[in-house]
């Protein structure tokens, strides 16, 4: 196994995630793994960021524990990198910056002067030096860059900043850490990429939306793809109006979805109440961000699980799921599709900011295939009578315009018509209806998976992309005394039976999460059994979680 | 026959202008030919928004203020419906302000009916954006303090292309501009002076009859946006009401402008798919045909 982990850091507008995108991409070139995590400020220009870039010819499933390769575009780089390198590690930074004593290697060049000598960036030139210095060929960065910009003069200045900066490294005297390259072709993705795939896959065809980080990607997407597909997507006035515009477009007939972050979520509550009570069914996508309130808009949490399961007043039906996995990203966002549909509610897909904004490679996806949405045509009886929309016999959506039907959908309580019935006998009938249809989803979850040990007497339990790390924490635990098994939750509301079930005799749980306030923890606590020992793992500093701090919140200090 | 647009005998309090309203909508409905199963009402939350359930058409209850949203992905989705919102002053002005300004700025081709009763009946009496200054109400029993919104400018400055007035004390013009406001290519605004005996007794019809001022007796419909502000102005500086159509003009619908001129289906193109994950990502879609 050969691994490497790269940070680029500096700041806001220096191009750090220029130089990263150019980085992962050749690393893709060469048919590696890689898992990266980008830090950003909310101000666009000046303030500190890095990328972390994990490299492995074998499956990287979490952020990094150590950084290998430091690359400062600006001092503040140093100091807040200094608690993960090593002895070992390799920091490159401008000869020109002041920078605290290290105990590995610096490497001082003169990336500024080289920049304005070739007419160049220094980011770019950084590229170079690292390309060298993982060992790979000044080819693959010069063709990923002649691929990337298309501006002839500004490729010009980028190529003979690369060639400058792979020249810097030859001429170093450093030895190349020499990854390897394989014989497979990978791509580059963002979590938003496969969300937005598998929205087009489920057949959505209507998108609207507010722009919000972490979110906002999914719709930069969609409203190119969308209109190729014969779809609409359309930026609008805020979340309000985002989820009504989408339960208007599910009424005429569309499969409709909007995406946004724990901030549009509050907003949209009110209209996930309107979807469930007029069984409408709609998608919605959080990509969970800092919070409460503004919080820190670009980092990551998981704190919109208590929302997520329960928005809305009143006994509103929903469906909540939280992929694991990237594949799950493209995967379950069609399930939502068909879930919506089948059960008329909505989904609301809770997603993680390291996995939506950052790049992974991939090597294909399988494609889910499904039916698009069932639209009834029923003949007309002669005379025009408004349609049993809400009666149980019915399969599939009647939408406007269906001859000698008129669809009629409510958020007041209805009768089988949708026809306005205030009586509480009503109500209770038809709420009771409602409240039945998610008792098959306790039974049949999404994505149940346990992984691991089924008899261990030690469980975790991870919620989204907490997993990874989880898995590769669990698998540096060599103990033969200490078996586990591990369970990524996905179907967060309704919660599966089989959770209850699968623990009954276990005696000590994890839960792991990224929240103050251990919501998963609070969620699924009576479904644990009652006698166990159960600790909840947290993290809440706006960086995924590490397997070596899960490793040892597991383990303890002294393991 | 007319009464195909009739699903049950309509309830408002006796004397309420929504029976008007109710009356002149059915007419315009019946007059243009249209049938009830290419209609689809969507209705806020207010006293006029009852009428989707006396109304025989297609229709959607939406939520308090969400009129316009609803409206737009449905016609987005299905150009060939003909989509009529209806709001009071509250669900319109007050909690929905912000979507009418953005509706009406892109022009998507709906009819929006406000009936403006200047007060909140639904909730029996409290003071809505267009209450004048002043006005003794259950909550402001020194007057209330704030100035009315203004309607009509407010539709002319966020770029509505067909602005309208109308009146609950004259069936036959009111019937006409509903007429004309669903022909209208684009998004239409017609905001109807209404009375409310229960909770407003101080508005009467007689007093809004002294009122009013026929525009289409001194030029309108016009098309330039100054022309319209100008007429406006001049009726409503000397405590009157413009009544008729104010502003028309033709602009290309949201729809147009998207290129979603036909209505969406729920055919899935795997074939395109793979093609944009291709071109767009690289990324193999392997679809297992």
């Amino acid at each position: 196994m050969k691994e490497v982990s790269v940070r680029v850091a500096g700041l806001t507008g220096q191009g750090i995630e220029f130089a990263t995108e150019v980085i992962v991409k050749v690393c893709a070139l060469n048919g590696l793994n890689v898992y990266t995590f980008r830090k950003f400020p909310t101000i666009v220009r000046g303030g500190s960021t890095y990328s972390d870039i994990r490299i492995s010819d074998q499956e990287v499933k979490a952020i990094p524990d150590r950084i290998d390769v430091l690359i400062c575009l600006d001092e503040s780089g140093v100091r807040e990198a200094v608690n993960l390198l090593s002895n070992e590690s390799i920091v490159l930074v401008d000869d020109g910056m002041d920078i605290p004593q290290l105990s590995c290697g610096v490497v001082k060049q003169p990336l500024k002067k080289k920049a304005l000598e070739v007419n160049s960036r220094p980011n770019i030139i950084a590229v170079g030096f690292v390309s060298g210095l993982l060992g790979f060929r000044l080819d693959d960065a010069l063709k990923i860059l002649e691929k990337k910009v298309s501006k002839k003069n500004v490729l010009e200045s980028n190529l003979r900043g690369l060639e400058c900066g792979y020249r810097l490294f030859m001429e170093s005297g450093l030895e190349s850490l020499r990854l390897p390259s394989l014989n497979v072709l990978k791509t580059v993705v963002q979590g938003s990429d496969l969300v937005a795939l598998g929205a087009l896959s489920a057949g959505c065809k209507f998108y609207s939306g507010y722009p919000i980080t972490p979110s906002t990607g999914i719709m930069e997407k969609l409203a190119r793809w969308l209109p190729e597909v014969g779809g609409v997507a359309v930026q609008v006035e805020d979340e309000l109006s985002a989820i009504n515009m989408v339960i208007g477009a599910s009424y005429a007939g569309a499969r409709a979805m909007t995406a946004t972050s724990g901030p549009g979520l509050s907003l949209m509550v009110e209209g996930i109440g309107f979807s469930s009570m007029a069984e409408i069914p709609v998608v919605i996508v959080d990509v969970q961000r800092v919070g409460p309130s503004t919080g820190l808009p670009t980092a990551h949490e998981q704190g919109d699980i208590d929302l997520a399961t329960h928005p809305s007043h009143g006994d509103v039906q929903r469906i909540v799921l939280a992929p694991s996995t990237l594949e799950e990203y493209y995967s379950m966002t069609v399930q939502a599709f068909e879930l919506a549909d089948r059960y008329r509610c909505p989904v609301i897909l809770l997603l993680d900011q390291v996995y939506v904004m950052n790049y992974f490679t991939l090597e294909k996806i399988e494609a889910s295939k499904i039916q698009g949405r069932r639209i009834l045509s029923i003949p007309s009886k002669g005379m025009i009578q408004v349609f049993p929309s809400y009666s149980d016999s019915v399969e599939g959506f009647a939408t406007p315009i269906l001859e000698g039907w008129l669809i009629v959908a409510s958020s007041v309580e209805h009768d089988f018509r949708g026809l306005s019935s205030q009586d509480g006998e009503s109500h209770a009938k038809m709420s009771l209806k409602r409240l039945q249809k998610l008792k098959e989803l306790e039974d049949n979850p999404v994505g149940w998976e346990v992984l691991g040990d089924i008899d261990a007497d030690e469980a975790v339990i991870s919620v989204g992309s907490c997993r990874g790390a989880v898995e590769e924490a669990l698998e540096r635990i060599t103990s033969p005394d200490r078996r586990f098994m591990h369970i990524p939750l996905k179907q967060l509301w309704p919660l599966p039976r089989r959770l209850e079930e699968t623990l009954k005799n276990v005696e000590k749980i994890y839960v792991v999460e990224q929240n103050a306030s251990g919501q998963l923890l609070n969620l699924i606590s009576s479904k644990l059994p009652k006698n166990a020992w159960i600790k909840s793992v947290r993290k809440i500093d706006g960086i995924p979680f590490r397997a070596g701090e899960i490793y040892l919140e597991i383990v303890g200090q002294g393991g | 026959m007319v009464d195909v647009f009739e699903r049950a005998k309509p309830r408002w309090c006796p004397g309420c202008g929504n029976f008007i309203v109710y009356e002149a909508l059915k007419k315009a409905f019946y007059e243009l030919g249209l049938r009830p199963e290419e209609i689809v009402l969507v209705c806020g939350i207010g006293c006029a928004t009852f009428i989707w359930s006396y109304l025989n058409t297609n229709a959607l209850k939406a939520i308090h203020g969400r009129v316009l949203p609803a409206a737009t992905g449905i016609k987005l989705v299905n150009p060939s419906l003909k989509v009529i919102g209806v709001s009071g002053d509250g669900d319109a002005y007050s909690i929905g302000c912000n979507h009418l300004i953005h509706t009406a700025r892109r022009n998507v081709d709906l009819t929006y009916i406000v009936v403006d009763n200047g007060v909140f009946g639904n909730t029996r009496g409290q003071p809505s954006p267009t209450t004048p200054t002043h006005s003794i109400t259950k909550i402001t029993p020194r007057g209330w303090p704030e100035k009315p919104i203004n309607p009509i400018l407010l539709a002319l400055a966020s770029g509505a292309t067909f602005v309208a007035q109308g009146y609950v004390g004259d069936l036959n013009n009111l019937k006409k501009i509903f007429k004309d406001a669903i022909n209208h290519h684009g998004f239409s605004l017609i905001n109807i002076l209404s009375v409310c005996p229960t909770f407003n007794p101080t508005r009467t019809i007689m007093q809004l009859r002294r009122e009013i001022v026929y525009v289409e007796e001194i030029g309108a419909p016009l098309e330039k946006l100054e022309d319209a502000v100008n007429l406006v102005s001049s009726i409503q500086r000397e405590g009157k009401h413009p009544i008729g159509v104010i502003l028309m003009r033709d602009e290309p619908t949201y729809n147009e402008l998207l290129g979603a001129t036909r209505k969406i289906d729920n055919i899935i193109d795997y074939g395109k798919i793979h093609e944009i994950s291709k071109r767009e990502l690289e990324l193999i879609l392997d679809v297992k045909y």
